[in-house]
C-alpha cells in the first residue's frame, strides 16, 4: 500500500521521526499513504503518538526527520501563505477541541468559514445542517463554554467538517461521547466521505472502527503497525453501520468539494492549490 | 471582494465590541490631541497673516532738525536706499505734516489754531519692502537712519512690533510642541490600543491562524481600527475647533482688537492635510503594533 503511485495519495509519510525535546521519541521512522478519499483510523493507546501524527499533517509540529507531504507538496518547504491556504482546505477536529469559550456554538462554528469568505447564508445554513446531524441543534446559541464536554466535542467536529474540507482529520472524537452521539459522529464521516473527503480519525474507541472496511492502523509507542493480517473484528460487538450512506445533505453552493467526488484527480489537486515557490523556514511553533 | 469588505469590517466592529472602553479613550486622546495641535496652529497661521498685513504697514519716520534743503533731498535719499530693501520714500514738510494732522483731527481741528502751522518737525517716511519683517532688521535700520545729516530721531512700532514678534515666537514654540505631543500621542495610543485588542484576542487570533486564516484576514481589521481612530478621530478635533473658532468670532465680531487680526479658519485644504496626517499616524502606530505584537 505505501508504494502507491504517489500523485494518488493525499498524505505521504516518509520514514518520519518526531521527537520532542529533550528525548520525547513520540513517532519513529513512519512511513505512510493515506490515499484519495480514503477513511483511515488511527489507533493505538495513548501517547502512542497518534495526535503527533495528525499535527504533523496540518504543518502544527514538523518532523525531526523525514518527510510529510501532502498533496505532493513537502510540507517544510512550503510557505506561511500556502500553509495558511492549506488549512482553510484540512479541517481539524483538536482533541482539546480548542473552541472560543464566551463565543456560542454558531460563532464557533462560524469562524471556520467566515476564514473563507462564505456568505453569512451559506454559514447559517450549512451550521444549522451540521448541528442536526450531530444532535446539538437546541445548542446553537448557547456559549460554548457553557456546553457539556461531549457537546463541546461535537461542535469542534462541526467546525472541522464546516467547510466540507477535502482532508478531515479528528483526533479522539469520539472521546467524550455516548453511543448514541458517537454513532452520530460516524454518520458525518461517512456523509463527508461519500462526498470525497480523505478523513483521517485518531482514535482509541474501538466502537468507532469495529467491522469497518475501512483502513485500520495501530502505532505502538510510535511505531506504526498495519494489521493486515490481525483480525479486528470482533463479530460478536455490535457493528456501526460502515457503509457508504445516502447523502442527506443538500447541494452546497459551492459545487467544488461534490466534484471531488466525480472526478477526483484535478480538481483535488485544484482545490489543494498551494503556493508552489517552495521556500524553507516554515515552521510554526506548537501552540 | 465585497464580501472580503464585510467579512472584514464585521471583524473591526466584533474588535470593537470586545474593547470599546479602551477604544473610546483611544478615540479622545486622538480627538483631543487634535483640537489643542490645531487650535494653536490656527491662532499661529493667523498671527502669520496679520503680521503679514503689519508689515505693509510698517514705516520708519525719521525726524529732522530742519526742513532739508531741495538740494540735499536726493542726496538723503540715496543714503537711505543705501540700506536696501527701501520700497518708498516721501518727504514730509512742516507745512504737510501740519495739514495731515488738522485733517486727522476733523472737527476738532480749533486745537490747532493756537499753534500756527509750524509747529510740526519735518520728516521722512521709509517704506521699507515687505521682505524686512524682521525686528532686529527693523532695529538695525533704524539705527542706520539715526545716522542721517539732521536727523532728530526715529520712530517705528517699537514696543508693539516687540511684543508681537515675541508673541509670534512663542506661538511658533507652542505650535512645535502641540505638533511633537500630536505626534507622539496618536501613534503610542493607537499602537497601544491595537496592543491591547491582540492581546484581548489571542486566543481567538491563535484559532484563526489555526482555520488558514490570511494575514489579511486578521491583520485588516487591525488596520481599520487604527485608520477609522485617526479618521473619526481627527475629524473630531477638526468639529470641535470649528465650533469653538464659531463661537469666538461670533462673541468678538464688531471692531475691537480681533478685527484687526480678522480671524479666519483653515483653508479645505489644511483641514485635509490635518486629517490626512492624523490618518497616518494613527495608521502608523497600527501597523507598528501588528508587526511587534501579531505572530502570524
Ligand atoms: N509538546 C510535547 N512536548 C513533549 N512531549 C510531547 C509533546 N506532545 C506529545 N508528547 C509526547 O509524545 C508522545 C506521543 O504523544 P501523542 O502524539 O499526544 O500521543 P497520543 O495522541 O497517541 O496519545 C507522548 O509520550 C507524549 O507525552
Ligand atoms: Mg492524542
Amino acid at each position: 500500500m505505501i508504494t502507491e503511485t504517489p500523485g494518488r495519495s493525499v498524505v505521504e509519510f516518509i520514514k518520519v521521526t518526531k521527537v520532542y525535546p529533550p528525548d520525547v521519541v513520540a513517532l519513529q521512522e513512519v512511513s505512510l499513504s493515506i490515499m484519495r478519499g480514503e477513511m483511515l483510523f488511527l489507533t493505538g493507546r495513548s501517547g502512542a503518538g497518534k495526535t503527533t501524527m495528525l499535527k504533523l499533517m496540518c504543518n502544527i509540529e514538523a518532523p525531526t526527520n523525514g518527510v510529510v507531504e501532502v498533496v505532493g507538496r513537502n510540507l517544510s518547504r512550503v510557505r506561511p501563505a500556502g500553509i495558511q491556504k492549506m488549512r482553510q482546505k484540512i479541517g481539524v477536529a483538536y482533541q482539546d477541541f480548542r473552541l472560543l469559550p464566551k463565543r456560542t456554538t454558531l460563532e464557533n462554528i462560524a469562524m471556520a468559514m467566515e476564514v473563507t469568505y462564505q456568505s453569512r447564508q451559506t454559514i447559517r445554513h450549512r451550521v444549522e445542517e451540521l448541528l442536526e446531524i450531530l444532535g446539538i441543534a437546541d445548542k446553537r446559541d448557547r456559549l460554548a463554554g457553557k456546553l457539556s464536554r461531549g457537546e463541546q466535542q461535537r461542535v469542534a467536529l462541526a467546525r472541522a467538517a464546516a467547510n466540507r474540507p477535502p482532508l478531515l482529520l479528528a483526533d479522539e472524537p469520539t472521546g467524550n461521547l455516548d453511543a448514541k452521539a458517537t454513532e452520530q459522529v460516524a454518520t458525518l464521516f461517512n456523509t463527508l466521505n461519500a462526498e470525497g473527503s480523505t478523513i483521517v480519525v485518531a482514535t482509541h474507541d474501538e466502537s468507532l472502527y469495529r467491522g469497518t472496511n475501512h483502513r485500520v492502523l495501530r502505532l505502538v509507542h510510535g511505531t506504526l503497525i498495519e494489521p493486515a493480517a490481525e483480525k479486528l473484528v470482533d463479530e460478536t460487538a455490535p457493528a456501526l453501520a460502515y457503509e457508504v450512506m445516502p447523502v442527506t445533505l443538500p447541494e452546497p453552493e459551492e459545487t467544488d468539494d461534490i466534484e471531488l467526488a466525480g472526478e477526483p484527480d484535478e480538481v483535488f489537486d485544484l482545490d489543494f492549490a498551494l503556493d508552489d515557490t517552495a521556500a524553507a523556514g516554515s515552521e510554526e511553533e506548537a501552540p | 471582494m465585497k464580501k472580503v469588505a464585510a467579512m472584514i469590517l464585521r471583524q473591526a466592529g466584533r474588535n470593537y465590541r470586545q474593547t470599546w472602553g479602551t477604544q473610546l479613550m483611544t478615540l479622545m486622546t486622538v480627538v483631543l490631541s487634535v483640537l489643542l495641535f490645531s487650535f494653536f496652529f490656527l491662532v499661529y497661521m493667523n498671527m502669520l497673516r496679520a503680521s503679514d498685513r503689519l508689515g505693509n504697514d510698517i514705516r520708519l519716520i525719521v525726524y529732522l532738525n530742519s526742513e532739508p534743503v531741495p538740494e540735499l533731498r536726493p542726496q538723503l535719499e540715496r543714503k537711505i536706499r543705501e540700506f536696501g530693501e527701501v520700497e518708498k520714500i516721501v518727504f514730509v514738510s512742516r507745512q504737510q505734516a501740519y495739514q495731515r494732522l488738522s485733517k486727522q483731527l476733523g472737527n476738532d481741528r480749533d486745537v490747532l489754531a493756537d499753534l500756527g502751522s509750524d509747529f510740526l518737525p519735518p520728516s521722512i517716511e521709509v517704506f521699507p519692502q515687505k521682505t524686512l519683517n524682521n525686528l532686529t532688521r527693523i532695529e538695525e535700520f533704524a539705527r542706520y537712519l539715526r545716522t542721517l545729516p539732521g536727523a532728530a530721531k526715529v520712530q517705528y512700532g517699537n514696543a508693539w512690533l516687540q511684543r508681537f514678534s515675541y508673541f509670534t515666537n512663542l506661538l511658533q514654540l507652542i505650535v512645535l510642541m502641540s505638533g511633537t505631543l500630536l505626534i507622539l500621542s496618536m501613534t503610542f495610543i493607537v499602537s497601544y490600543t491595537i496592543r491591547l485588542t491582540v492581546i484581548a484576542r489571542q486566543e481567538e487570533l491563535e484559532i484563526l491562524r489555526l482555520l488558514g486564516a490570511s494575514s489579511f484576514y486578521v491583520r485588516g481589521p487591525l488596520l481599520i481600527e487604527g485608520i477609522l481612530q485617526g479618521l473619526f478621530g481627527s475629524g473630531l478635533g477638526m468639529t470641535a475647533l470649528y465650533l469653538l473658532y464659531q463661537s469666538i468670532v461670533q462673541k468678538f465680531s464688531g471692531p475691537g482688537i480681533l478685527s484687526l487680526f480678522e480671524f479666519h479658519f483653515f483653508s479645505p485644504m489644511m483641514v485635509a492635510i490635518i486629517i490626512g496626517v492624523s490618518v497616518l499616524l494613527c495608521t502608523g502606530g497600527a501597523i507598528f503594533s501588528i508587526r511587534k505584537f501579531l505572530r502570524i
